[in-house]
């Protein structure tokens, strides 16, 4: 692994998803949605 | 003559992992250049370069930007932990299955001479449910119901009638092993724009039909591959692959399987032990992860080669955990698990369950849809067992890092082997290598290639650093 100082960037990505109320929470059966709302 | 006090003997808001100041893990995540910094309780993540980790950890600046952001983050997180509404229905209409698949979470009795749910009777489960829905999410919102098994095709002519007269109302989807997926099943449910979830385990008979047999000991696999190639194209086509001993090391071909025929998007799924027949094939951690690993980085070269993705779903969902953990679909990586609160499963007898995984675990069922009030039933001890499991809370879950990038999965499976639900996962070093592979993907400029197109569309992104 490298030790040496690096001319790297940090790294951090996040986003929010705004609470709808209409947010489908599935177990690990997703089903694709064929029909969008 | 005074001295300058030294600032660590000051307020330690803006300092790390002493008094009020944030808590940070460093993650190694195999790569060369870059570490993980961790703040587990928000899920908020640095990637570091390597050599200046320290530096972001002690300087002050990581803390401090972090802070200004971390009731955000923290709501972010508690939203889609504690706060979703209930909105998805497991359903299965029949006990019965026309396969004896090594693997399944029903017990085989059951499967083999159970009784079907007759179409009055199950109109009458989708009436309760409509009437449920509409008294609890907002008006035009739409809940998901999954026909799901056994195998819900044997209760055909009531599935297809529900369909036809709830249709407006619930976004259906079936999940099938396909034997009876004719081409007249195949356009009713396209045209009433059903999901149609099928499952495979394998790129050849030698591999899918080690676990998915009839009761005859015959495959299937034939029968799949053609009906999953009329379905290719159909953009409610989703496809299971149970991960087992018998197919891991398959997975890499798998995907060139998938590719080969035009899949977008499919699952992965490692098998559960909740019952004794998937825990008998359950793979090694380590294999596991290898394979599992191959494969995702198949779908990167071939992606890179073609420009067509085939998405690994579970796998994207954790990506999305760690980057939207809102915007997440799947609930099983996360606690509590969407178990008894994102989504229940009903039985043919009408017994209710906070998931599929606990149908054949009496003693975590809520009550029974036709005589109990839904509101009731997942309010009951049993559910609520499930729906106030939380990582923070088990052992060794609580110091680890990586806690809201894996949720201890699954319930079913950990009260299965330790008859308790406070253990973390048996397959705790599988997650926390996945986690350890997520962070390297973004690292390496990944992480788009292995999501959805579209992934972002409707969020807000949080700049911390």
């Amino acid at each position: 692994m490298a030790k040496d100082k690096s001319s790297k960037k940090p790294i951090s990505i996040r986003y929010t998803c705004a609470p709808d109320g209409d947010q489908v929470g599935l177990s690990h059966y997703l089903m694709a949605d064929a029909k969008k709302k | 003559m005074s001295q300058a006090i030294s600032p660590l003997w000051g307020p330690s808001q803006a300092g790390v992992n002493a008094g009020a100041g944030p808590h940070f893990d460093v993650l190694e995540v195999g790569h060369p250049d870059y570490v993980a910094l961790i703040n587990a309780d928000t899920a908020f993540w640095v990637l570091s370069p390597r050599a200046e980790a320290l530096d972001y950890l002690l300087s002050g600046e990581l803390p401090k930007t972090y802070l200004e952001k971390e009731k955000k983050l923290a709501g972010d997180l508690e939203t889609v932990r504690f706060k979703l509404l209930t909105s998805a229905v497991y359903f299965n209409p029949t006990e019965r299955c026309n396969l004896d698949c090594g693997y399944c979470y029903l017990p085989r009795e059951a499967r083999r001479t159970g009784q079907d749910m007759d179409p009055a009777r199950l109109l009458e489960a989708l009436d309760k449910l409509q009437d449920f829905f509409v008294s609890t999410l907002p008006e035009g919102a739409r809940p998901q119901l999954v026909f799901h098994g056994s195998e819900p095709l044997l209760a055909k002519d009531a599935v297809f009638k529900g369909i036809e007269q709830y249709g407006d109302y619930f976004r259906f989807g079936v999940q099938t092993n396909t034997v009876l997926l004719d081409k007249e099943a195949i356009e009713f449910l396209k045209a009433h724009g059903a999901g149609i979830g099928i499952s495979l385990d394998g790129p050849t008979p030698e591999v899918a039909d080690r676990t998915r047999r009839t009761w005859g000991g015959s495959g299937v696999f034939a029968q799949t591959v053609k009906v999953l190639e009329e379905l290719v194209g159909y953009p409610g086509l989703n496809i299971i692959t149970t991960v087992t001993k018998e197919n891991v090391r398959s997975l890499p071909e798998l995907v060139d399987f998938y590719h080969d025929r035009g899949v977008t998007n499919a699952l992965f799924n490692p098998v559960r032990g909740t019952q004794l027949g998937g825990r008998n094939l359950m793979p090694d951690q380590t294999e596991l992860a290898h394979y599992f690993f191959a494969a995702l980085d198949r779908t990167f070269e071939l992606y890179e080669k073609t420009g067509r993705k085939l998405v690994i779903g579970n796998f994207a969902n954790l990506l999305l955990g760690l980057v939207a953990p809102g915007a997440r679909r799947l609930m099983c990586d996360i606690s509590p698990c969407g178990g008894g609160r994102c989504f229940f499963a009903v039985g043919a007898s009408g017994e209710v369950a906070p998931c599929s995984e606990f149908l054949g675990l009496p003693e975590f069922h809520g009550g029974n849809l036709f005589t109990d009030s839904i509101k009731d039933l997942l309010a009951t001890p049993a559910f609520k067992q499930v729906t106030t499991r939380m990582t923070e809370n088990l052992e060794p879950c609580k110091r680890c890092a990586v806690r809201h990038f894996c949720g201890a999965p699954c319930p079913a499976e950990v009260y299965a082997f330790n008859g308790s639900l406070d253990a973390p996962a048996p397959l705790c070093d599988f997650y926390a290598a996945q986690a350890r592979y997520a962070f390297k993907v973004i690292a390496d400029g990944r992480l788009d290639a292995l999501l959805w197109d579209g992934w972002k569309d409707g969020l807000e992104e949080i700049v911390v650093m």
